[in-house]
């Protein structure tokens, strides 16, 4: 496999913006729920892989999953297996969804990468969790409002950020502050 | 909300105190850590976690970092903990031979000495893979940690795994993340002037709020990148190649020494769970 530069620093941007969302609780969304919070962490993933491809997707969310296991806060991240292994599938799950979908309307597929992204998230962590013993089986309908939460939250701002981006990308507006480059 | 993130944010651990820990090589620390980790996943009941317990407590004490602020950081890990256990506790379903003899039952719901032993073991479990996971955050700075990592996994170059390139995509991450939170309390600050409260509303709400933050965010951090990217490849950068280090790791006797203590003790552990199962 190779990698090429670009896609070494978009991951690595889109995994910094993951960190920052965590440490700084912009990402945490309070939802009345037994964790207490519905998480955006995840997105920049399912944006590398919407903009970029699956490669970035990958690194982006291998990024995202390594600092949770570093920066593990619950106890229930320490496992690589609940904390890095769905973070890298996110990149890949939302990146299939988009390709296919994205033929038709970039905004649906975006929308359906959001959502798949955050399902395989969800999904893959609880599951690592149920088959580590860490988390009963009977727990989890606690766990099914944040995870409507995040899916509805990730549908919207992928479809967002992706036109946002992609519009600044297309030339036709501006975003940059000074015209020199530097912001 | 405070808006000044760059003065109370704390990424990557690291504490600053000059310790044989502290000083010990960073791929000895991760390698260590891989083992004790994966050995207290092989410990099976509370005779075989002591070894590890023993290992935690030697670190705690060697590394110098103050019992105070280690166990100021299991405050919220207690707090998911106390939802957790819990429910381990009343679904516990013992496994095939082990005789139970329930306080309390009722439907699938039980407490029983059995599932109190193995919430509590859960619990001490997880303590002690989020101590040592905390410890090499508190002993290793982030830029050592990727270092290592570059040659622990350079046998997986063989494999054709771009292991320079991932832990350039790490270090690019690393380098990036006070610039974006600069970049966050900015953008924060500019939605605040405008009238925006971020700590009010409800879900939808919220989220309405946020994506005026997130949108630049993303478009300034993926600017920056161009540039970056312009100046790599001008730079003719191209993986790990013939790539050389300003600093270049070395292994002191020190450093076995721990290795070997740390491997000791785990693998100890793991013997007794496996072979005694308790």
């Amino acid at each position: 496999m190779k990698i090429n530069v670009r896609q070494i620093v978009v991951a690595g941007v889109l995994g910094a913006i993951a960190i920052v969302l965590g440490v700084t609780q912009i990402g945490f969304i309070p939802v009345p729920n037994l964790s207490g919070s519905a998480t955006i962490m995840h997105i920049p993933a399912i944006i590398g892989a919407v903009l970029e491809g699956p490669v970035v997707g990958i690194l982006a969310g291998a990024i995202f999953g390594i600092f949770s296991m570093l920066n593990d806060t619950s106890g229930l991240f320490t496992n690589p297996v609940v904390s890095v292994l769905p973070r890298i599938l996110i990149g890949l799950t939302s990146w299939y969804v988009y390709k296919a979908l994205e033929k038709r309307n970039s905004d649906v597929a975006a929308a359906a990468a959001g959502v798949v992204g955050t399902l395989t998230n969800t999904v893959f962590v609880v599951g690592a969790l149920i088959a580590f013993g860490l988390l009963p089986v009977e727990a989890v309908p606690t766990i099914i409002p944040q995870a409507l939460v995040e899916v509805v939250i990730a549908a919207i701002v992928t479809v967002l950020v992706a036109r946002g981006v992609k519009l600044v990308r297309s030339g036709s507006t501006t975003a940059s502050e000074s015209k020199d480059g530097t912001y | 909300m405070s808006l000044e993130f760059s003065r109370t944010v704390t990424f990557g651990q690291y504490i600053n105190v000059n310790s044989v820990v502290h000083r010990l090589d960073a791929r000895i620390k991760m390698l260590s850590v891989a083992c004790v980790m994966f050995c207290t996943f092989m410990t099976r009941g509370f005779v075989s976690i002591l070894p590890i317990l023993a290992i935690a407590v030697l670190i705690q004490v060697t590394s110098k970092i103050p019992v105070g602020y280690t166990l100021r950081g299991y405050r919220l890990l207690l707090r998911t903990m106390l939802f957790i256990i819990p429910f381990q506790i009343l679904f516990y379903r013992a496994p095939a031979g082990v005789q139970v003899d329930p306080y309390w039952q009722w439907w699938v719901l039980s407490i029983s000495p059995q599932g109190i032993s193995a919430g509590l073991y859960t619990l001490t479990r997880v303590i002690l893979l989020y101590h040592t996971i905390n410890m090499l955050m508190f002993t290793t700075t982030m830029i050592d940690l990727s270092d290592g990592a570059e040659i622990l996994f350079e046998p997986l170059k063989k494999l054709r795994v771009p292991v320079n390139e991932l832990v350039m995509t790490m270090t690019v991450a690393l380098k990036f993340v006070p610039l974006l939170i600069t970049e966050l309390e900015r953008l924060i600050r500019a939605q605040t002037a405008r009238g925006v409260r971020f700590d009010t509303g409800g879900v939808i709400e919220r989220t309405k709020k946020i994506v005026p933050v997130l949108i630049p965010l993303f478009v300034n951090a993926l600017n920056r990148a161009e540039v970056l990217i312009v100046a790599m490849n001008a730079r003719c950068y191209h993986g790990g190649e013939g790539r050389t280090k300003l600093r270049t790791m070395h292994i002191a006797s020190t450093d076995v020494f721990a290795l070997s203590i740390i491997l000791l003790f785990a693998v100890s552990a793991a013997y007794i769970g496996r072979t005694f199962g308790v």
